[in-house]
């Protein structure tokens, strides 16, 4: 073939393509990452008036706000940023041996007592036929066998909190969102951090970057039973109330 | 040495721009890749507290697990003052969620259980407004919440 001049393509209106193509992205994008603090509610039971539900005193840390901002963590008066120090108590307390009566008890859970407990459980489950109470107790076996899967990872028993133990956050109707978030923060930072320090000292790498690189990780299964192990040995029960006022 | 051209040279010579479309088409390829497309545009006024221990909730997005709901005042006064929901395109209220989700959950094909439902609220909507949105929710078992809240330092 006989070489011939090509004729020189005009590129002039390229730089108004790519200016109307980035123009286009400008508009119908946003920078801003969607985030948030995930919450799990509970199932909607019926539990028959002649049940009485004994939930001691020493296992409840109630945080109350108004609409005032005034905020009372069991019966002080609180600031916001001293949330974290009374939660991080309600949890620390007694962890490690029983000295604080008026925090919440913890519990030793061993091979024997989960083994037994599930055993219970089946034995009750085949007796019953009302899928309310299957549902129920099914979920309470899955407890368990949370339980035994902590013991067999640490090859031991382990201390646990009273399983009643929980933190509770009543507010009012016209309490503004963000001083639940506020609250909310407090109560995660401090369970977080107490979750970092047991992770590390189980598998060496701090539970929140765990999480990290659990949601980057494109099927969201990397770390996945540390994570599960780690949050049976510090539970994060948060139980937000009906506000008193609201009709 | 540079040469100088005596007189004239009034015409000042013309500035190559061959260069400038790749200019332009990497501004577009940073944003192509840095940001995300809007897909529902907010009716109701929503400023986000902020938080430090917030989540990501990107890759909930990307496996399609998650519906998002705005609560806040409305942005056009013809609207009214009062709290409002925003379900994508349109407003309603505490009693339409549960159906509203039902529905969104069908078009995906998923189990309710598993469908987050993302709370994206303005700093001073009051608590009950999101307490009653809460319990429709859980009327359907739709239990899995999040609290929109922006990552940051929070003001108190």
């Amino acid at each position: 073939m006989a070489k011939r001049a090509i004729p020189e393509i005009n590129a002039g209106s390229m730089a108004d393509i790519a200016f109307l193509l980035l123009i286009f992205f400008l508009v119908t994008t946003t920078m801003d990452k969607d985030t948030g603090m995930l919450r799990q509610m509970s199932v909607k039971i019926d539990v028959p008036d002649n049940i009485e539900i004994d939930v001691r005193k020493r296992n409840l840390m109630k945080i109350r706000a108004n609409a005032q901002n005034q905020i009372m963590v069991r019966t002080d008066l609180t600031e916001i940023p001293d949330i974290k120090e009374k939660i991080d108590m309600f949890y620390r307390a007694n962890m490690v041996s029983e000295t604080d009566g008026e925090f919440p008890e913890y519990l030793p859970v061993n091979k024997y007592t989960c083994d037994t407990s599930i055993a219970a459980i089946d034995k009750y489950l085949e007796a019953t036929e009302d899928p309310a109470v299957i549902e129920f107790k099914m979920a309470e076996r899955s407890e368990w066998e949370k339980r035994l899967m902590v013991i067999n990872t640490l090859k031991g028993p382990y201390r646990e909190m009273h399983r009643s133990a929980a933190i509770q956050i009543e507010l009012q109707t016209k309490t503004h969102y963000d001083i639940l978030i506020a609250i909310m923060n407090e109560i995660k930072s401090a369970i977080n951090d107490i979750r970092d320090e047991k992770a590390k000292e189980i598998y060496g790498i701090p539970y929140r970057t765990m999480v990290q690189k659990r949601d980057l990780d494109g099927k969201g299964t990397l770390y996945k039973d540390e994570i599960a192990l780690i949050e049976v040995l510090v539970p994060e029960r948060i139980v937000e109330l009906k506000p008193a006022d609201l009709q | 040495m540079a040469k100088f051209k005596k007189g004239g040279g009034k015409a000042s010579p013309a500035i190559n721009t061959s260069a400038l479309p790749d200019i332009i088409f990497m501004l577009l390829f940073f944003f192509m890749v840095a940001t995300t497309s809007k897909d529902i545009d907010p009716m109701v006024k929503v400023e986000r507290p902020k938080s430090t221990e917030t989540v990501d909730l990107t890759p909930f997005k990307q496996r399609n697990e998650i519906d998002f709901v705005f609560i806040g005042k409305p942005l056009k006064a013809n609207f009214g003052d009062q709290v409002r929901l925003q379900l994508d395109g349109q407003f309603g209220d505490p009693e339409n969620i549960g159906k509203w989700k039902r529905v969104k959950v069908d078009d995906k094909g998923a189990q309710i259980e598993n469908v987050i439902t993302c709370l994206k609220t303005d700093k001073e909507v009051g608590y009950g407004y999101i307490y009653k949105v809460k319990e429709a929710l859980r009327d359907v078992k739709a239990l899995q919440v999040a609290y929109g809240a922006e990552q940051g330092k929070p003001k108190y």
